[in-house]
């Protein structure tokens, strides 16, 4: 049985990451990794949930605890909440490291001790962890999906080519996209650069000074990068992107500026734990991988153009409901063949992808709802060159009342309980809505 | 109204919309990133110039600079208006 901390002794790699102040190498990660390990032994074969804090952390987090955990829940302070209450959270934070813990030059001796240390208990211990990943579930709530370390490590590789890479994650690290950059930046050896400020420009000063070579983004954030006038400050030899839908124009722009890096964007889903990756520099995939397949993954577009997906590995129980009798998961994104490529169209249930942000519509029209004098409302996307998608609602009220009061109390409902991307940023008066004849509304008649 | 005042006034009406705080005076050479509009105000407010405008010059695939500072993204509305009328 394999573990995180075996992988990269086994891989022989040592990763390092970097912050703004401080580097940690895989030394004092496993080190430090261990201390832990042995401070919180009572959690043997119990559920943990880590909390996210930084990414030099969580690397220990998951280092200590894979392997020794019967099952990780990757959160934020947040995510934490919906977690049962009865599992130990664990927030690690490394903010100072002793002199004697900073260890830069990496002395072998001193390594196979501590790979040896932490190993050893692996070896003899070892389980197989479950590692929990959240999406956003149907209401908005956070569902959580579990998968294994050998399911999240499938498409990662190591050589000395992505060993000398440096990373930068744009990535929330506990969700999926984000753990599989840490992931890979890890189990390749290669350094990880964490910028942990909120103004996008003193992180890429910090990109560019760290000679960030690889940086994985969604399309939103990429557009931000383009905005900040310094993005040809990287010496960019691999660019990733996912989480959103890639558009030509984009992909275009950045083949422009980086004319021999390789421009990658993925296609993941989080609940099925896989992903494939389409390098030609064309928006979607080709069409013939709905023959060969890609990867260890098989694809198909059933009759309601949905794109189905079986990979290699054993799919989540709680998706049964969605997988047909020959083992493929619908993964409910909509598809359209033209021009011998596949192009991602939306989600068909209607989910609002607002810049790698997923918006349901359902929870914002229930909020809606509940401003009197509102008597329909229909919430869905209107398409936006800056972050893919924006909300919109069309709303309709009782005929005798003020458009302006009710839309007033409407957005300051909003704005109490929703989040900020969750908004409508248009409400739109309307006399009646499309009901079908089951009494449902109508999501295909948009606009 | 000139093109730069459209694209003040529609800054100053997303931000109140989208709960930002734009900094006091926005000059050309302010970076859009440093104006006080996140990505979600600038979302909004291409949206919005769309509307008004009548053009969204960041789904052209014209666009040979992202814009940085706000005399830029003028540029970039000034020069999408001028091909439109052309």
């Amino acid at each position: 049985m394999s573990s995180l901390a075996s992988l990269l002794i086994t891989r022989a790699v040592t990763p390092t990451i970097v912050t703004a102040s401080q580097s940690f190498s895989l030394e004092w990660l496993l080190e430090s990794a261990k201390l832990w390990r042995e401070e919180y032994r009572h959690l043997k074969n119990k559920p943990l949930a880590l909390i996210y804090t930084n990414s030099a952390s969580f690397s220990v987090g998951l280092l200590a605890f894979d392997g020794f955990c019967s099952d990780l829940y990757l959160c934020s302070e947040e995510l934490a909440e919906s977690i049962e209450p009865g599992y130990q959270q664990l927030s690690i934070t490394i903010s100072s490291v002793s002199e004697q813990h900073i260890k830069q030059s990496k002395r072998a001796t001193k390594l196979v001790q501590a790979s040896c240390n932490l190993a050893g208990q692996t070896h003899t211990h070892t389980i197989a962890t479950r590692w929990w990943l959240a999406s956003s579930g149907t209401s908005g709530q956070p569902k959580w999906f579990s998968h294994s370390l050998a399911s999240l490590t499938l498409s990662t590789k190591a050589s000395p080519a992505l060993s000398a890479l440096c990373w930068a994650n744009l990535y929330q690290v506990y969700r999926y996209a984000g753990l599989q950059v840490l992931l890979q930046a890890l189990t390749s050896g290669a350094t990880l650069v964490d910028g942990s400020s909120e103004d996008l420009i003193v992180n890429v000063k910090l990109y560019a000074a760290a000679r960030v070579s690889a940086l994985s983004a969604t399309p939103s954030m990429w557009r931000q990068m383009l905005m900040t006038n310094q993005l040809l400050s990287l010496p960019l030899q691999r660019i990733t992107l996912g989480g959103e839908t890639v558009d030509q124009p984009l992909l275009d722009k950045l083949s422009e500026l980086y004319p021999n890096a390789s421009i990658r964007h993925i296609y993941a889903s989080t609940e099925a734990g896989v992903g494939f990756v389409v390098a030609d520099k064309l928006a979607g995939f080709p069409v013939s991988w709905l023959e060969q397949g890609v990867g260890s993954a098989q694809l198909v577009i059933d009759e309601s153009e949905h794109l189905r997906i079986k990979p290699s590995h054993k799919l989540d129980a709680q998706l049964e409901a969605r997988i047909d009798e020959k083992g493929y998961l619908d993964t409910l994104d909509q598809v359209r063949i033209e021009g011998g490529r596949v192009f991602f169209l939306g989600r068909a249930s209607g989910v609002i992808n607002v810049g790698g942000n997923k918006v349901h519509p359902e929870k914002v029209e229930s909020v809606i709802l509940s401003v009197a004098g509102v008597v329909q409302v229909k919430v869905y996307g209107q398409s936006n060159s800056v972050l893919g998608n924006l909300v919109v609602a069309d709303i309709v009220i009782n005929s005798h009342l003020d458009w302006s009061n009710i839309s007033r109390s409407v957005r300051e409902r909003c704005k109490l309980a929703l989040q900020r991307f969750e908004i409508p940023v248009k409400l739109r008066q309307i006399d009646s809505l499309v009901v079908s004849p089951t009494g449902k509304l109508s999501r295909s008649d948009n606009v | 109204m000139n093109i730069e005042q459209t694209v003040k006034r529609a800054m100053s009406d997303v931000a109140e919309l989208s709960d930002c705080q734009l900094i006091e005076t926005i000059e050309p050479d302010t970076l859009l990133l440093q104006s006080g509009l996140d990505s979600l105000g600038y979302a909004m407010l291409v949206a919005q110039l769309e509307e008004e405008l009548g053009i969204d010059p960041f789904t052209e695939l014209a666009i040979k600079v992202y814009p940085a500072t706000f005399a830029e993204f003028v540029a970039i509305y000034t020069q999408g208006l001028e091909l439109q009328n052309d």
